[in-house]
């Protein structure tokens, strides 16, 4: 037995130099098709390279605002500049409660807001997490925090990505810390974290996934107790650090909010937790005119919400 | 609780480390060990079923003590029949009873009646076709007199329900596991490293192998009717080597885990796409089922002796109930009954058992007619896979007509070159070791050490960097 532990702990530390020099040989040498579980993206979709890049470089907000696309593509914080308010957008593609309580250990103590407003997609407390984990990994500095999220979001995905992105900053490979404002259709507003879309409207042809012979599917958000359990500690932190917040749903198309059954039983929760606004209920948007998708504002809609939710917060 | 699971990383080494170093020595008390991590095992995936498991071990430990107490012949008949019926009654509702209902259904609806069966809301029990036959053989084994029956429950119970069997097998017999589970344990570093390589190859043919494949066979066979015959082709080939990764991955991790618990299962795969007959290959396929069904079904209806007609009605019996354990599915009876057309043959020309040894024995090479007889009997058995993996009978019906009316000849448009890739690395590696146990059994033992233990760490890389990285469960389980 001692020999087979002995030999165990040998072989260990091995396979693990061999692994990770692996994935950094594979990172950088091989076709994005044989990559399949390192998912690099620096400077790619949703802007999160910039917007991390001016978090690290921003302090003392009054506004700071969390969540996932829905957030920095909702909260337009031009318009609370407008109003005399400095804000930062800090949401990022598919953040999950996870995620964003990582970001704010990260983040709050520099930022310092005055007020948080978090928007809760309840989508995000029914996934992984692991796509936001591998965005922030690929555009963030690498440190405890991303180690921490990495854990939290373990598989060979997070791994894999985690140990490369911190190989190209060891070997300062992460020459590129903006990417053009401009990418596709969106348009990311500096220093602030929001990105714009060009104004489109939202057409039911791509509505598929919510529509099955005329009649739209009906199902529950299904919530993960270790996201569940990531969005209380990051309130618990709020308490701590005695930062005011707000916990806001961000409108959706009403097709697609009505096809779930139980939003009352998941604003009941969210309700437990500290004042909460749900915009779906307080106001009234046109599914075509005010979005560009099933899940996202456009323009017009973006107006309309920014408008509502700072009377509200006045 | 799936051995692909996170979870599994951590149940093993803490049920190894609590059975080598607390309870070492006491093989009592590494039984009862045993069975509490069997139970819990089984309870991270429904709890609810544990009570199914614990009333299916207590009735064939009762019944096979009142079968050995019993005076008299009609006594003991009646235990048996008691236990059998009970654990068939139970196989019978739980897997079959809709499709019995269905069925009937559908029957009556020929002649014009419309009947609306009532059919059952319960999803499957896993593992309880496994664990049914477990038991069936107990208590034929000891109604023939062959054994005795077993007077510790505890004993009984790791017998039914030891975790690394316990949800697909391979389906053990009381002669072969008892015994050890009876005896004292020693460790063995040997065994105990051998099972660790056989997990690792086990662990690279499930989440590699078998579920890279899957996402292509998925693909192709739920849009089967968009596809040109070669990527109908392509699809078919992707389910045959899904199958056999998923299962024989399951396997190895399996008799590995048992390994390391000082204890051998039964083999279940013995590398049958180097079969070069269909005989061949029933011999190196889920061994330790079909030997079952040869033990338990196919002999006691005189198997292969008597006339004509009796070779090929037990022929049919046995492949078709073979298809019919697999799920209540006309699919799977005429997979059955596909089979039992290919082996038909063989048998009735005495070719059944032309061969025995392994091909191309200390060659590196087979040669060229062995090469295409395996090619054939790859193709023969990958048809049968496609009734196997289609939605109904029909489906699979179209789906082999359209490989042969839909651009056979042109490029397949599903391709994943780096799936090929992997899935030629793991073939090599089969082919290399299938003299042996297992693949890796013996592989690259002339090399010095650190080049052998280089290469298990590239197979970790390649399971790391290739993966699927949602958890997905074998498909036995659902069997």
């Amino acid at each position: 037995m001692k020999q087979f532990l002995l030999n165990i702990l040998k072989f260990l530390p091995l396979a693990a130099v061999f692994y990770i020099l692996m994935v950094i040989f594979w990172g950088d040498f091989m076709p994005e098709r044989y990559k399949k579980n390192l998912i690099y993206n620096r400077g790619s979709f949703g802007h999160t390279l910039s917007r991390l890049n001016d978090a690290a470089n921003t302090k003392d907000v009054d506004v700071l605002f969390l969540g996932a696309s829905t957030c920095y593509r909702g909260f337009d914080t031009r318009y609370f500049e407008s109003k005399g308010f400095v804000s930062f957008n800090l949401g990022s593609s598919s953040q999950t409660p996870i995620n964003t309580h990582q970001l704010l250990k990260r983040y709050l103590r520099q930022l310092k807001p005055k007020l948080v407003v978090y928007e809760v997609y309840p989508e995000t407390f029914q996934i992984d997490g692991v796509e936001s984990t591998l965005d922030i990994t690929a555009n963030d500095r690498v440190d405890l925090y991303s180690a921490q999220m990495v854990f939290k979001t373990l598989n060979a995905k997070t791994l894999n990505t985690y140990i490369y992105a911190s190989y190209r900053q060891l070997a300062g490979k992460n020459d590129l810390s903006r990417q053009p404002k401009r990418r596709e259709t969106d348009t990311y507003i500096d220093r602030n974290g929001f990105v714009e879309r060009d104004l489109t409207y939202f057409k039911y042809l791509t509505y598929k996934n919510e529509v099955k012979n005329g009649k739209v599917i009906k199902k529950e958000w299904i919530i993960r107790p270790e996201q569940q359990a990531a969005f209380e500690a990051t309130i618990a932190l709020l308490k701590a650090e005695k930062i005011p917040f707000v916990l806001v749903r961000a409108p959706i198309t009403s097709r697609l909010n009505d096809s779930y059954e139980n939003n009352a039983e998941f604003e009941a929760y969210i309700q437990q937790h500290g004042r909460y606004y749900n915009f779906n209920k307080r106001l009234q948007l046109n599914d075509s005119l005010d979005f560009y998708d099933a899940v996202h504002l456009n323009r017009n809609g973006v107006k309309v919400f920014n408008e509502a939710l700072y009377k509200q917060l006045k | 609780m799936l051995f692909n699971s996170l979870d599994f990383a951590w149940f093993l080494p803490l049920v190894f480390l609590l059975y080598w170093f607390v309870v070492k020595g006491k093989p009592r008390l590494q039984n009862i060990l045993l069975l509490v991590a069997s139970y819990y095992f089984y309870a991270c995936w429904d709890y609810r079923f544990l009570f199914l498991l614990l009333f299916s071990t207590l009735l064939d430990y009762f019944t096979g003590i009142k079968m050995a107490d019993a005076g008299n012949q009609a006594r003991k008949k009646f235990w048996f029949w008691l236990s059998i019926s009970i654990n068939l009654g139970f196989l019978g509702v739980f897997k079959y009873y809709n499709f019995f209902a269905d069925s009937f259904a559908e029957a009556v609806g020929v002649f014009g009646w419309k009947v609306s069966p009532w059919t059952l809301d319960v999803i499957l029990p896993v593992g309880i076709s496994f664990y049914t036959f477990h038991g069936l053989s107990y208590v034929i084994d000891i109604y023939k007199d062959r054994i005795k029956p077993e007077k510790n429950f505890i004993d009984y119970g790791v017998f039914v329900s030891f975790f690394p069997l316990l949800v697909a097998g391979p389906i053990e017999r009381a002669t072969h596991l008892l015994p050890q589970i009876q005896r004292q344990r020693t460790f063995d570093y040997a065994q105990a490293v051998n099972g660790l390589r056989q997990i690792l190859w086990g662990l690279f043919k499930k989440v590699v192998i078998a579920d890279g494949c899957a996402e292509y066979a998925d693909l192709i066979f739920n849009d089967s009717d968009m596809y040109s015959g070669s990527t109908l082709v392509l699809g078919a080939v992707f389910f045959a080597i899904q199958i056999y990764g998923d299962f024989s991955g399951y396997s190895d991790i399996a008799l590995g885990t048992a390994r390391l618990f000082g204890v051998e299962l039964l083999r279940n795969f013995a590398f049958p796409y180097f079969s070069r007959d269909i005989a061949e290959f029933w011999r190196r396929w889920h061994i330790s089922l079909s030997t079952w069904f040869r033990d338990y079904l196919y002999i006691p209806l005189g198997g292969s002796q008597g006339g004509l007609g009796k070779k090929i009605r037990n022929t049919f019996i046995i492949f078709l109930v073979s298809g019919f354990w697999h799920g209540a599915n006309w699919t799977f009876i005429c997979w059955g009954a596909l089979n039992a057309m290919y082996f038909l043959p063989l048998l009735l020309s005495n070719k059944n058992r032309n061969n025995i040894e392994i091909i191309g024995q200390g060659k590196i090479l087979p040669s060229f007619i062995e090469f295409i007889k395996m090619i054939g009997t790859f193709a023969l058995v990958t048809i049968a896979w496609v009734f196997f993996r289609a939605e109904s009978v029909e489906h699979a019906l179209t789906y082999i007509g359209d490989i042969f009316h839909k651009n056979l000849f042109q490029p397949p448009k599903v391709m994943s070159v780096l799936m090929i890739i992997l899935v030629v690395f793991m073939l090599i590696i089969e082919w290399f070791g299938r003299e042996r146990q297992y693949a890796l059994e013996r592989f690259g033992f002339r090399w010095p050490r650190f080049v052998r233990w280089t290469f298990y760490s590239f197979i970790i890389f390649l399971i790391g960097m290739f993966m699927q990285t949602e958890e997905t469960p074998f498909i036995y389980f659902q069997f």
